[in-house]
């Protein structure tokens, strides 16, 4: 069965170049002649030449198609875009307090007072820290269980679904949960190591700085694990099988089919989860927010907590707009070349 | 130990990799449940009873409600 997407790209591409080239043009035929249609000869005798722009413009696909895009085009710039620019601006006043921001004199000194700043630093390191961590220790834990679930076991429907639903639940339900997974005294992480006869090892998780933040990536591990694997899987089962069978001939062992051979045919797979998580990490605000409030102190704060406590409890727009910033940048940074990359593959 | 026709390791007839497959699944399955339950139990416990459980024990017997959901599902009709 041809599926339509499949023509699709075909159709779009032939038919934009004919948008390119315009109907003027005539087209060229294999034996080296031009084939000129009645329309164009008409044209031509009658002496009319239609401005070939207007034509083109009449003809394109881009103007038809515009009452559709155009609209929701309209408000995405204004409430997006329009907002993200609105607030560079604020960030380039001074605007603390009730009243309205003044314009008159733009500066870029809220940038220059986060340089100086010692919360900013922290919540920046926390912030690139959580992002990492996360991301490796996520894709590590889905790749694993993506391989464990790939040997072709009995209820794997039932398992895969199982490690997907923390995904499906809220950073407010999850902070909750693992607020009481941490308690100290009666949690189940400490439980699980007293009953190992670790005991020497209970912490007070979420209190200590030396673990608050490794305690918020493991929760975190915990809630996108299960979206790395079944990224994973996807790209485990698009591999041939002859690649395994082949590796397999030349005497591989398990270890060594997955190193060499089938991780690295998994970078797409990667890249996609990688900046999902990266983009999830920073707006982990919520999880932060329901277990410590607005001060996570300086062992766990980051940018997004930074960004509300300014804003919100100490009125400071303009600072909080300047760190709001630095969070867009960030996220930019890790977007952008991976939306570049997958426009130059023509993924996008 | 024996070693199958597959070459792989067997105890009794039973291949020990499926076995420790099977296990290292089971483990992850209670790591991912263990939050969830956690929860869940909660949700089923009184006042007195969360106080005296940890928050992972099902609710001891006389400690069974389900006031917080009925509460829960008064709340949430409220202003429909």
């Amino acid at each position: 069965m041809s599926s339509p997407s499949s023509a699709a790209p075909h159709r779009d591409a032939s038919d934009d170049a004919s948008d390119e080239q315009g109907k003027t043009e005539p087209a060229t035929r294999t034996d080296g002649g031009a084939v000129v249609d009645s329309a164009d000869e008409s044209a031509a005798a009658t002496g009319r030449s239609e401005t070939s722009w207007l034509a083109r413009a009449r003809q394109s696909r881009l103007l038809e198609s515009l009452p559709f895009w155009g609209p929701p085009g309209l408000l995405v710039v204004f409430f997006v875009y329009g907002a993200i620019a609105w607030n560079f601006v604020i960030s380039l006043t001074g605007w603390e307090g009730l009243g309205a921001p003044s314009y008159d004199s733009l500066s870029t000194e809220m940038y220059t007072r986060l340089l100086s700043d010692p919360s900013f630093h922290a919540a920046f390191r926390n912030t690139l820290v959580l992002l990492i961590a996360f991301t490796v220790l996520s894709l590590a834990v889905g790749l694993l269980v993506a391989i464990l679930l790939d040997q072709q076991i009995r209820f794997e429907n039932t398992v895969r679904t199982i490690y997907l639903l923390p995904m499906s639940l809220s950073f407010v339900v999850t902070a909750i949960f693992w607020s009481w997974m941490y308690n100290p005294r009666i949690g189940l992480v400490n439980e699980v190591l007293r009953s190992l006869g670790l005991g020497g090892l209970t912490q007070a998780w979420l209190s200590d700085p030396q673990f608050k933040l490794a305690a918020i990536v493991f929760a975190l591990m915990w809630q996108f694990s299960g979206y790395c694997m079944v990224v994973y899987l996807a790209g485990l089962r698009a591999i041939p099988n002859a690649q395994y069978e082949a590796a397999r001939i030349d005497g591989a062992s398990t270890l060594r089919l997955y190193w060499r051979v089938i991780v690295p045919q998994l970078r797409a797979s990667t890249m996609s989860a990688a900046v999902v998580l990266v983009v999830f990490a920073l707006k982990a605000f919520d999880f932060l927010f329901v277990l410590f409030g607005v001060n996570p102190g300086a062992s766990a704060d980051i940018l997004s907590v930074m960004m509300y406590r300014v804003a919100f409890d100490r009125i400071q727009w303009a600072y909080g707009s300047a760190v709001a910033m630095v969070l867009f940048a960030m996220a930019l940074g890790v977007i952008g070349p991976y939306l570049f990359v997958q426009y130059r593959r023509g993924e996008l | 130990m024996s070693t199958e026709a597959t070459g792989r390791p067997s105890i009794a007839g039973v291949d020990v990799s499926r076995v420790a497959l099977y296990a290292a699944l089971l483990a992850m399955v209670l790591f991912y449940l263990a939050p969830l339950e956690s929860g869940l139990a909660t949700a089923f416990k009184t006042p007195d009873g969360f106080r005296t459980t940890t928050p992972f024990a099902l609710p001891p017997l006389g400690e069974f409600t389900v006031d917080a959901w009925e509460r829960r599902s008064i709340g949430s009709a409220r202003g429909l």
